[in-house]
């Protein structure tokens, strides 16, 4: 069968594809439209996205039957600019904590020209800050199988500016010589909460991972432990860890960033909800989105 | 549009308009016998707090969408104008000082060329010299203008310092402080960034309102294009 390519905008001819079947993939549309494309000019495969009349994205993994694509069909070309391998951004997101957060515990008196003694709870904010990005950044290598190969190069400036300029606002107050430390039982609730939001986070990873043969892009329901209850429990405990975070330093930009943090996560959760809930039709009805029983 | 917004929106672009003639006269008068920075705002401040601050009404009129400006552009531009004005207002020193006369006449000019602009353009009746002047005057008016804002935020900092105006510090029970001060040079930042960006945009402005010989179909939205 033979499919028409457009531009996304403007509807200008980009070229006309060839001898497709019903299990064609996406992908390998991409690379046919690449090599047409490729005589012109300096494109990269990465840089395609294909879409019908919604403009929502082609799936890679998807074929042609999946969409019902018929004879003479068009599909809708756009050029997604520069792209950046998708775990290079995370890594660059969650290194930049790393390597923050601590200046302002160790350079304090060059800092805030004020030399304190630390507080045990400074000190504990600081080993809690970076094992969770340390945590991020070997879950990223190790444990996490994306399904995206890259994503546009404008996300690296995006996601760096916003934790690393979070962890300039969280570390600078955290570390401050006259810094008050909350309550001892403060101190006991935030760092248990922190404690049990960071193990759960990583079982819930560990879960995801096992749904997903290596080297696939393969979705499923996730089954067992928090799942039985939510779409998105790592979300949820995500938030707890950093809502245990900022009860046991007790300090206002920790709140903010766990705010944050939480509308951010929520509305993908509802995202990955609804996307469950279309795609499988057998997806248990009584799992809510991130609050157990509630929401 | 409805006719109900399209009413309203023409009203208060003419009001606007109004409003930044009559601070422009006013400024110019003062200045009749040359260059004299002196009691500018006593004798401006309280309309210049009144046509600013109701530049307010410009956010709500991208919430509502009766203007398809997005929100958070309407939002940048009123609040670093209503952030001046307040400090032309708490801080005495900038109120004497030549960039704050630099600042009120760049505004006053650029405000009554794009109010009156907005104002023809709902009715399809904007002649060509004052699209013409929309999209010619920024060349000079932007870069003087953030040069009179910027300076004028220079020259409020040692008071601000001195002062300690609107500064909270350590310690407290919310670990928390602000240093209003350090704010203020930090916003500084902005200008370098925003206004060779916000240059770039005017002259693409400028390129299709020449290229259509006027015929932009301009509305109070094409001030600033969503990029996608
Ligand atoms: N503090 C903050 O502001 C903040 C904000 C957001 C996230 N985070 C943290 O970052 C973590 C990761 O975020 P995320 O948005 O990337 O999480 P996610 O979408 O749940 O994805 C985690 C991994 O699991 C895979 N996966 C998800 N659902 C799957 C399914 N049904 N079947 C097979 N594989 C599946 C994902 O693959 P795909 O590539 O296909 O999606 C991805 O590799 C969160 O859990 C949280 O700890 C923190």
């Amino acid at each position: 069968m033979k499919l028409n390519i457009v531009t996304e905008r403007g509807n200008r001819e980009v070229g006309v594809l060839q001898g497709i079947s019903g299990t064609t993939t996406i992908s390998q549309l991409k690379s046919t439209l690449f090599d047409i494309k490729n005589k012109s000019s300096k494109f990269n495969v990465n840089r395609i996205k294909l879409s019908t009349g919604d403009r929502k994205s082609l799936e890679d993994s998807k074929c042609v039957n999946d969409y019902q694509l018929k004879e003479n069909d068009t599909l809708l070309y756009k050029d997604l600019g520069p792209q950046i391998g998708w775990s290079t951004v995370f890594v660059a997101e969650y290194a930049g904590p790393l390597l923050l957060y601590p200046v302002f515990y160790y350079f304090a008196p060059i800092i805030y020209g004020l030399d304190r003694p630390k507080h045990s709870i400074q000190t504990v904010a600081l080993i809690c800050y970076s094992l969770h990005y340390l945590k991020r950044i070997l879950e990223t290598i190790f444990i996490h199988r994306f399904s995206h190969g890259t994503m546009p190069l404008r996300n690296l400036f995006k996601n760096c500016s916003y934790y690393w300029g979070c962890t300039i606002m969280v570390s600078y107050f955290v570390n401050h010589p006259l810094f008050t430390a909350p309550s001892q039982t403060k101190q006991l609730i935030g760092l248990t909460l922190w404690a049990v939001g960071e193990i759960s986070n990583f079982i819930c990873h560990y879960q995801l991972m096992n749904l997903r043969p290596p080297g696939t892009t393969e979705r499923r329901i996730p089954r067992g432990f928090l799942f039985e209850l939510l779409s998105c429990p790592n979300y949820t405990v995500e938030i707890l860890a950093w809502l245990g975070f900022s009860i046991m330093t007790q300090t206002l930009t920790a709140f903010v960033f766990t705010l944050m943090g939480a509308a951010q996560m929520w509305v993908w959760a509802v995202g990955k909800h609804r996307r469950y809930r279309k795609d499988f039709p057998n997806y248990p009805k009584s799992r809510k989105i991130l609050i157990p029983f509630l929401l | 549009m409805g006719v109900v917004s399209k009413a309203y929106l023409v009203l208060y672009n003419a009001v606007q308009t109004i409003g930044w003639a009559y601070i422009l006269m006013k400024l110019a008068l003062h200045h009749k016998d040359g260059y004299n920075p002196n009691g500018v705002w006593d004798l401006i401040g309280k309309e210049v707090i009144l046509f600013q601050g109701a530049a307010v009404l410009e956010i709500v009129h991208s919430l509502i969408g009766i203007v398809k400006t997005p929100v958070a552009t309407t939002f940048v531009q009123v609040f670093s104008r209503v952030a001046c004005v307040f400090l032309a207002t708490i801080v005495p020193t900038t109120q004497n000082y030549w960039s704050l006369t630099l600042m009120l006449f760049c505004w006053s000019i650029t405000e009554v060329i794009r109010y009156s602009f907005y104002a023809l353009s709902i009715v399809n009746m904007v002649p060509y010299f004052l699209g013409w002047l929309r999209y010619t005057t920024f060349y000079i008016l932007y870069p003087m203008g953030v040069l009179g804002e910027t300076s004028t935020i220079l020259a409020s900092i040692p008071f601000v310092t001195e002062n300690k105006v609107l500064t909270y510090s350590m310690p407290n029970f919310l670990n928390v402080s602000f240093d209003f001060a350090f704010f203020l040079k930090f916003s500084l930042i902005f200008y370098v960034v925003g206004l060779p960006w916000l240059y770039m945009h005017m002259i693409s402005q400028r390129k299709r309102f020449i290229a259509t010989g006027g015929n932009t179909k301009a509305t109070p939205t094409s001030q600033t294009k969503k990029e996608n």
